[in-house]
């Protein structure tokens, strides 16, 4: 469904991403994994459009990307991004004036979970709070694809637990689920399949229990094998 | 359109609140001076007033440019850029909501100004050698220029065209910076060089336009002018959004 | 429930729905949750949970009606033999465990002699 075909992005002399080619399917939870700079997010942010690929294509279903596609693709940045005069309320009334696959009663049950009221200006927000206000206006969304880019930061144990179960509710068989994480073993049992990313290149791309299986290894097992000092992985 | 524009408008509330409660300020000042007949509130009150007109048109005139460049150079550009709305539909709900703010600024300021004029003149005669004088300062400027309504109406739809005009132009010059001159050195200088040199070559063009026996005939065929420019620059603007802005 | 993360999870969880079938607190015929609802019980992947309905009807543990559900074997032999295949992994596991400690059978067996409870 969301495919990326050697998508390249070079900011002036460095290179972010590097001929990435994979191909995501509904129905599944991706863990896009890798160090700070190996260019998950820029990769994101060009399969949601935000970004311009210096060469090579995102496609969606089936064609180029283009601005309709922004209706069934969510993304959720790990920086704050909402105007500074908004209250929480606000915000969901902008993604319900502008996304129609937003539903409010969804926004005001995920903001109970995550102890978030209306009246609260999103510029007096703490780190915490303002990292749970993203993933509930982003996963209020029916989007076909919702990629989540460090979700986990700066929020809670208990309420991790309750962002790993709004999760797993999420999955459909006509979804794609996204997940960067830094936190590999918080994904461990969640996701299905993780995208190894390193220095803008695609590493490995492994079904989880099948690595289980014949390797009998865990994620974060494969995560050190890769990016690991010794660093004689080959891709 | 409608929900953009409502959003534009609500991020640049602010901003005009301040101008509003600022000329509320002088205007009190200046009615104690009228009625109290008192000389310096008076004098003080036209002085506030006619700063608080200025600059408020000033900044009204480039708020949205102002913000086109907040909103692409910052992380509030997802808001608009995760939304399903074309280049196209951004920009021109931004140059629709400012170009209506500064008429109804203009006519806002021009009505008030109007207003405290009249009440000078009920109190004073002085009113009326004023706007004698104002006669003969336009007369002398062309002499086909009346006070009107016809005139006055077109004249506001010429300025209002000649706005849109200059903002688009504006838009031009930021997407610029942050598209094709993006990360190359001094690219805001280079864009406000763009910007200056592509203005003056329309002050160029409005010269050489033969001048017209009615007045109303010379105000259309500069606000069309100015139409064809912000329609052109709005097109070159949007598309280079579309293509080549990465935020 | 605690993972051990690099052997495949869909075998721990259908472990523990075995271990809750011995013990009753599943009963024989009941229903057991829907795939999504394991997967948001256990915290796992809805396409785990699939997998860990389809290894227990392989296994005869278990058997979906159309329509209606996955229901544990009302079998009560199926259930007999499955409390000994789980007691056998558990045996397995220890006896791996003291070999290596370098203990006999008999020492062991002596151990558990020894303990209370």
């Amino acid at each position: 469904m969301l495919e990326s075909k050697e998508v390249t992005k070079v900011f002036g002399r460095k290179t972010a991403v590097d001929h990435i080619s994979l191909k995501l399917d509904p129905g599944h939870i991706y863990a896009m994994l890798g160090p700070n700079g190996s260019g998950k997010t820029t990769w994101m942010k060009m399969a949601a459009g935000l970004i311009k690929p210096t060469s090579g294509e995102i496609w969606y279903n089936g064609h180029p990307l283009e601005i309709n596609s922004r209706r069934e693709i969510a993304y959720m940045s790990t920086e704050p991004y909402f105007y500074n005069w908004m209250r929480v309320s606000d915000v969901g009334k902008y993604y319900q004036d502008f996304f129609s696959d937003f539903s409010m009663d969804r926004y005001k049950e995920l903001l109970d979970r995550m102890e978030l009221t209306g009246d609260l200006k999103t510029r007096s927000l703490s780190s915490g709070m303002m990292a749970k206000l993203k993933i509930a206006v982003t996963m209020a969304r029916d989007a076909r694809v919702i990629m989540l880019d460090e979700p986990l930061n700066g929020i809670d144990l208990l309420a991790r637990d309750q962002i790993m179960t709004s999760i797993v509710e999420t999955v459909s068989s006509d979804r794609v689920l996204l997940i960067s994480s830094h936190l590999v073993e918080e994904l461990e049992t969640v996701a299905d399949y993780a995208v190894f990313i390193r220095q803008g290149h695609l590493a490995d791309f492994r079904e989880l229990e099948e690595l289980r299986m014949t390797e009998g290894i865990s994620v974060a097992d494969k995560y050190r094998q890769i990016y690991g000092a010794g660093g004689e992985y080959h891709e | 359109m409608n929900k953009l524009i409502k959003y534009e408008f609500r991020k640049s509330l602010f901003p005009k609140l301040v101008i509003l409660a600022a000329t509320a300020v002088v205007e009190i000042v200046y009615l104690v001076g009228v009625f109290g007949e008192y000389e310096n509130p008076t004098f003080a009150g036209i002085l506030g007033l006619v700063f608080a007109a200025v600059a408020g048109l000033t900044y009204i005139g480039i708020e949205s440019i102002v913000t086109l460049y907040r909103d692409l150079t910052t992380k509030q550009s997802y808001m608009l850029f995760m939304t399903p709305n074309s280049s196209y539909k951004i920009l021109g709900a931004k140059a629709l909501e400012n170009g209506l703010s500064i008429l109804l600024a203009g006519l806002f300021f021009g009505g008030l100004a109007y207003f405290d004029l009249d009440l000078l003149e009920k109190e004073r005669s002085t009113f009326a050698l004023i706007k004698e004088q104002l006669e003969n300062m336009l007369q002398s400027i062309d002499s086909r220029l009346s006070f009107s309504t016809a005139t006055f109406l077109i004249l506001l739809f010429m300025l209002l065209c000649s706005l849109i005009g200059r903002i688009v132009i504006g838009y031009l010059a930021v997407v610029l910076t942050c598209t094709v001159l993006s990360g190359k050195k001094g690219a805001a200088f280079i864009s406000l060089l763009v910007y200056i040199a592509i203005s003056i070559l329309i002050g160029f063009l409005m010269d050489k336009i033969p001048a017209m026996d009615s007045i109303n005939s010379s105000l259309l065929i500069q606000s069309c002018i100015y139409l064809g420019i912000s329609i052109v620059f709005y097109v070159i603007t949007g598309w280079l959004m579309d293509k080549k802005l990465s935020v | 429930m605690k993972y051990t993360t690099s052997t495949p999870i869909y075998m721990q969880v259908a472990d523990s729905v075995k271990e809750k079938i011995v013990t009753g607190e599943i009963s024989p015929g009941e229903k057991l949750p829907s795939g999504r609802d394991l997967a948001l019980a256990y915290t796992i992947n809805p396409n785990t949970a699939a997998r860990v309905y389809q290894i227990l009807e392989q296994e005869q543990v278990s058997f979906t009606k159309r329509g209606l559900g996955t229901f544990v074997t009302e079998d009560p032999e199926r259930i007999r033999l499955l409390r000994s295949e789980m007691a056998e992994q558990l045996l397995d596991q220890f006896i791996n465990g003291i070999e290596r400690l370098g203990i006999t059978k008999e020492e062991a067996i002596d151990m558990i002699k020894e303990k209370e409870g």
